[in-house]
């Protein structure tokens, strides 16, 4: 993160003297212009993302039902919260998408390493595998709700090869349905993944590689402990995407595909969170879970940088 | 290539390597082609379920069809509104990427070139902005478009979208900004131009290509977006086509062949983009990573 300031120096117009003998007008002058092009910018997001941020805050301390004015409870919704049984289940679910994170993270790079080496065919899969990029998560959920019907395509393929016995009703059964909607979420990012990893490789150090080799390393010690140390940066960032993407992106594919049934059995906490407020009427208590998923990213995130930055010390 | 023919133990092990190594990139190449499968499936599946009846599909889900009609395409386009509704979105989506790009790029040319108190600051909050979900702020920002009396308005929604890319476009904004050279700038001040004068003649022109990045991922992102235009826009008159779809979706009567088409519909702006500017989608993903 730290690259995201500009090294010193780097493209300042106006760098005027800083003495603070300068004339006030002179200095209002100087914070007068880029005043005015950020204002925009500034009006956009403290309007619509700081001042939401607070106001989340605030209004998981209240009861209301969108329409007359949030009344004050305390502490009561989180109250609630804990001895909630659809939101326990829901952060359960949430979580089992922890159990993908190998596959998260290993395919879209094993994919990048093949297309790197050009792989017989690469170019068309490369372009295949961005597919899934242009198809939103509704288009895909939609899509998958008609491909996993239970007289649907996937089921006849099954049956076709001989194993009618596994083909099933995949979203309408429980046990199916959670680890189905997992795989369409890694199935959907793995592109985005790919993409990333692929310009890490385009970036590597050739000349520490070659001197690996010239030195007798193997394939998978080159891997190991010259590739892995120059991509880790690239790792870092794509698992906090994918993190992010695990507490907030499942909302518009349960939506489009299963409503978070059968019964509860998909319901996801950002999925929670849109179903209590806009479906049962309580803004109220639904702000309290977004204040919880908030807490748990933070935790995760906080755990995932100590990991990745104790590895690289 | 094998060696194995020649029995020799002292050529068998390397052989065997070989082997097993031919062996892991046979197994490399067959989970490629599966997933390669997969994700071109939808477009076959989609553009098939669209071209023929109900009655065809569901004797054969799996098979092409056994004829051919364009029933479906027009039924999707204009009985159940999806015309209207791609419409709807394309002139939300179009407003909001115009206002995300005149904002972010006013906003990363004071970012970059200029030096004021909290400038860094700024900088530091825009980007850590990016690490938040907008899902968790559903409830706030409602309510903000609620108390600004602009729900079911489009002004709302092109606001709210406008919020939710305009820290990842002010980031990228600043990336490609911070290679103008500073002579450039100096020279033109020089010559006499004004502040807007520069950023329209100068740095524009040198951050095209991240100009085209960013509108295009910011039209990509926008199409897609279903929770927001949800909240703010459910009429049906306003209703966005990825509302629409799912919506349709969930009638009972609806038949395949109409939500395959009104799909296959939703995904034509999106990937005729991709296929014109995949460049320059693919640079503006990777822009965090290689930064």
């Amino acid at each position: 993160m730290e690259s995201t300031q500009p090294s010193a120096g780097t493209a300042i117009l106006q760098r005027g003297s800083r003495r603070p003998s300068a004339p006030l007008r002179r200095r209002v002058q100087r914070l007068g212009t880029p005043l005015l092009l950020l204002a925009p910018a500034l009006v956009i997001l403290i309007g619509l993302r700081l001042v939401p941020i607070v106001d989340a805050i605030r209004l998981s301390f209240t009861d209301w039902d969108g329409f007359g004015a949030p009344r004050w409870v305390g502490l009561d919704n989180f109250k609630a919260l804990i001895h909630d049984d659809r939101f326990t289940g829901a952060l359960l679910n949430t979580l089992k998408i922890l159990v993908a994170l190998p596959v998260w993270i290993l395919l879209p790079y094993l994919v990048a390493w093949a297309l790197h080496n050009k792989i017989f065919g690469w170019r068309l899969f490369r372009l295949a595998f961005f597919i899934p990029i242009v198809l939103s998560p509704a288009v895909i959920g939609v899509y998958y709700g008609l491909v996993l019907q239970p007289q649907g395509p996937f089921n006849e393929l099954l049956r076709s090869v001989g194993l009618g016995g596994v083909a099933r009703a995949w979203l309408n059964d429980p046990t199916s349905a959670m680890p189905v909607v997992i795989a369409i979420i890694v199935w959907s990012t793995f592109g985005v993944g790919v993409l990333i990893f692929l310009s890490g490789l385009s970036n590597l150090d050739q000349e520490q590689i070659d001197a690996a080799r010239v030195d007798g390393a193997s394939a998978w010690q080159i891997q190991r402990h010259v590739v892995f140390w120059q991509l880790l940066p690239v790792l870092e960032f794509w698992s906090i995407i994918i993190m992010i993407a695990s507490f907030t992106a499942f909302f518009p594919l349960i939506y489009s595909l299963t409503g978070g049934g059968p019964g509860f059995s998909t319901y996801t906490v950002d999925f929670a969170l849109y179903q209590e407020a806009f479906g049962n009427g309580n803004l109220g208590y639904a702000s309290s879970i977004g204040v919880a998923l908030l807490i748990l990213m933070a935790i995760v995130g906080l755990i995932q940088l100590r990991l990745l930055r104790g590895r690289r010390a | 290539m094998s060696s194995l023919a020649d029995g020799a133990p002292r050529v068998s092990l390397p052989g065997g390597r070989r082997l097993s190594r031919t062996a892991t990139a046979a197994g490399v190449w067959l989970i490629m082609a599966t997933l390669a499968i997969s994700t071109l499936y939808p477009l076959v599946f989609l553009t098939m379920t669209a071209l023929r009846t109900d009655d065809d599909y569901f004797a054969n889900p799996a098979g092409v069809p056994s004829h051919w009609t364009f029933d479906n395409v027009t039924t999707a386009f204009f009985d159940v509104g999806l015309g209207r509704y791609a419409l709807n979105s394309f002139v939300v989506v179009v407003a909001a990427v115009i206002v995300l790009t005149v904002v972010a790029c006013l906003a990363a040319y004071a970012l970059v070139h200029f030096e004021f108190p909290l400038r860094r600051t700024t900088l530091v909050v825009v980007v850590a902005m990016m690490a938040l979900p907008p899902t968790v702020l559903m409830i706030p920002i409602f309510k903000v478009v609620l108390d600004l009396g602009m729900l079911n308005t489009r002004l709302g929604l092109v606001l709210v979208y406008a919020s939710l890319n305009l820290p990842f476009s002010i980031y990228l904004m600043t990336a490609y900004m911070r290679s103008v050279p500073v002579e450039l700038l100096n020279a033109a001040k020089v010559d006499g131009a004004g502040t807007l004068r520069m950023l329209w003649s100068v740095v524009l022109p040198l951050v095209r290509p991240g100009l085209m990045t960013l509108m295009t991922l910011n039209f990509l992102i926008l199409w897609h977006e279903l929770l927001f235009s949800l909240l703010i826009l459910p009429e049906e008159d306003s209703r966005t086509i990825m509302v629409g779809i799912v919506q349709l979706y969930g009638q009972f009567q609806t038949g395949t062949g109409v939500i395959s088409a009104g799909l296959l519909l939703s995904v034509i702006p999106p990937l005729l983009i991709f296929l014109l500017f995949q460049r320059d989608i693919a640079r503006g993903m990777t822009a965090g990573a290689v930064k």
